[in-house]
């Protein structure tokens, strides 16, 4: 595997104040990458988790702290799980996710791991091997098989991979497994690592966008919306599929100019052609989620001073007609511009799918491939 | 263990709580500390002198429960006490807590508000969770007097929550306390003032849909209204049939109301 060791940036480095690797990992490739690459002073070995005395749901503070700290050691579970999408009352897109680590070096106000994570270090697994060697048993069985696999769900696949490579090694596995779909997701530019892998054409490299005052307000520390088109415009070049997510769409008085703006950025670059599809959410976020994001954020920030009702899956979103109107905007600006853009919902119910879309994705061309739901039960006896 | 005269242990372990001990019974003493009974010299006391009861395990024999204020009112007032050094974790732990600094933080907020919240929150049994808006606030100053608000108006658990909540949220946005204060001391209109103000775009649209509705020819014996259900709003139809000719007439009149939805459909059926 042809992977450039390119110098990380120097901003991401800085932003890591410390580096903990437990004494299991030292040996691992990603260690040995870590310790050439960052000052011996951020460096410390340790034998147990570096905040075993942390108890407890984490404080604004410490939550923000944790995307400054960084841990390293060996995962000691199943790698291999479902989306938190596949929940009854929500029309999932079968999709199964890969998670090399936990937390995210991003600072997004709506980010959903704000109710979801309780340790006050961001973690990278170093023995992603024993992931794949998961993803070559259940091949046995399932090689022939359509099967999408993220690796967005707990870490962006990007934003740390100028020092992990773990997205270029994922590449280069998915190459023996022509008929699976390794999807990486971010909201990061870093992408020079993939452009002169080999691949097997099975890799979607897909972007969640915003418009460029949404990322302003809620999207800290991310790549511009140029910086994302501009690394999916170099990954189209090298053979990916590409794939955006327009995802969470948040309203703000100027939304519609601003979203109108953001597609046209899209079809001006790219065409049906370059990607599977593309998917529309709108923001939602656990209620109790509510409370840490207007500490973090304050409510200047359009995600928390949003109008949000309790939906019938518990989490919290905007009123149900507004969401269709904002996704059937969008939808129409595409399939206006071309009606073979392929556009999907996530999470979102039954009855949005038809305000928006007039159909569920079950019957749609382009999209019943990956709603098959018969594929899925099998997947899952396989790996739970 | 000594039975002593009250008046012999000087030193308080005093916090503001909403119980009483049982004046039959010693008052229990931990070091010459009272863990009771702090504005009174009348009684004997039981000094747990040496180490045969640790503080702890004296507190929760003394107090079995304490609500999430007095938890607020003990740690505030201990953490103060330079000559005792609690075990935090297993006090929280015991009152059914898990100790964390974002618990340790509500607390101390809440320990800075009115007297008058603290004895509400407490009558109400509010818990950490329901405070989480004094957090984002440096000091709770700000609120203090939509607290003595909720507090005199001695409003429902669930309303004062949302109360403080939208309030807050309402202060932190800019608004100032006379527009987050009510203008007549009455919940109801307190709080749809706060919504109106928190959430203006639905506030304004479920009411003007609400208007429209009105205006449609309804059969008699009939209630419509429209009506927000989470992140869902539609018309509730209520109909009260005496027979089925009855049901037969009704029906024909809501074929009627077809019509209006008819004429109403972008009013009232998009956002």
């Amino acid at each position: 595997m042809a992977v450039l060791s390119l110098a990380p940036p120097e901003d991401l480095i800085a932003k890591l104040t410390k580096v903990y690797i437990h004494k299991d990992s030292w040996n691992s490739d990603l260690a040995q990458r870590i310790l050439n690459i960052f000052p011996a002073q951020k460096i410390h070995k340790v034998e147990t988790h570096p905040q075993k005395e942390h108890r407890g749901e984490l404080s604004a503070q410490e939550f923000s702290t944790s995307k400054r700290l960084l841990y390293l050691e060996p995962f000691r579970g199943q790698f291999f799980k479902r989306c938190p999408g596949a929940r009854p009352g929500l029309t999932c897109c079968n999709y199964f996710v890969l998670n090399w680590g936990q937390q995210c070096n991003l600072n997004c106000s709506y980010c959903y791991l704000q109710s979801f994570i309780n340790s006050p270090v961001t973690t990278l697994y170093t023995n992603l091997d024993q992931a794949l060697d998961e993803l070559k048993k259940i091949g046995q069985d399932l090689k022939g098989q359509k099967l999408r696999i993220g690796t967005g769900e707990l870490v962006d696949s990007l934003s740390l991979e100028p020092l992990t490579h773990y997205a270029a090694r994922c590449v280069d596995f998915f190459k023996d497994y022509p008929q699976w779909n390794l999807e990486l997701k971010s909201k990061a530019a870093y992408v020079d690592n993939l452009l002169n892998l080999q691949h097997g054409g099975n890799v979607t490299v897909s972007w969640s966008i915003n418009p460029q005052a949404v990322i302003e307000s809620e999207e800290w520390e991310t790549a511009s919306l140029s910086e994302r088109l501009n690394a999916a415009k170099k990954c189209r070049q090298a053979g990916y599929q590409i794939g955006f997510h327009i995802d969470p769409m948040i309203w703000h008085p100027e939304w519609k100019e601003n979203y109108a703006q953001l597609v046209d950025s899209v079809i001006q670059s790219f065409s049906p052609q370059d990607g599977p599809y593309l998917s529309v959410g709108g923001l939602r976020f656990q209620p109790e989620q509510r409370h840490i994001m207007r500490q973090r954020f304050g409510m200047k920030s359009w995600a928390v001073q949003a109008e949000m009702f309790p939906s019938s899956d518990g989490k919290l979103r905007y009123d149900q007609r507004l969401r269709s109107e904002m996704f059937k905007f969008v939808i129409e600006r595409f399939k206006n511009h071309n009606s073979k853009w392929n556009i999907f919902l996530c999470m979102e119910a039954p009855e949005t799918w038809l305000n928006a879309q007039k159909d569920l994705p079950q019957k749609m061309s382009g999209l019943k491939d990956i709603f098959d739901h018969r594929l899925i039960k099998k997947v899952n006896e396989r790996i739970l | 263990m000594i039975l002593k005269k009250l008046a012999q242990c000087s030193k308080y372990l005093e916090f503001k709580n909403f119980q009483s001990w049982p004046e039959v019974l010693a008052v229990p003493c931990w070091q010459g500390h009272r863990l009771t009974h702090f504005k009174s010299d009348q009684a004997m006391a039981v000094d747990y002198e040496t180490h045969e009861a640790t503080l702890e395990t004296l507190l929760f024999a003394t107090y079995p429960h304490l609500s999430f204020a007095e938890l607020a009112e003990l740690y505030g007032a201990w953490s103060a006490q330079p000559e005792i050094h609690p075990h935090w974790e297993s006090i929280f732990q015991f009152y059914g807590y898990r100790f964390s600094n974002q618990l340790c933080q509500t607390i101390s907020h809440l320990y800075q508000a009115p007297e008058t919240f603290i004895f509400w929150a407490h009558d109400k049994g509010l818990k950490a969770r329901d405070l989480s808006i004094l957090l984002s606030f440096d000091e709770v100053a700000p609120l203090n007097t939509v607290m003595e608000k909720i507090s005199a108006l001695q409003v429902s658990k669930s309303e004062g929550v949302k109360i403080l909540e939208w309030a807050g949220e309402l202060l932190l946005s800019g608004h100032s306390l006379k527009e987050v204060l009510p203008g007549e001391d009455k919940t109801d209109s307190w709080l749809r003032s706060l919504q109106s103000k928190r959430y203006p775009s639905s506030y304004q649209q479920d009411n003007s849909k609400q208007q429209t509705v009105k205006t449609f020819a309804w059969p008699k014996h009939t209630q419509a209204q429209w009506l927000r259900q989470g992140d869902r709003t539609g018309i509730e139809l209520k109909l009260h049939v005496q027979s089925p000719e009855d049901f037969a007439k009704k029906l024909q009149a809501l074929h009627r109301v077809q019509q209006d939805l008819h004429e109403c459909s972008e009013k009232l059926w998009q956002f």
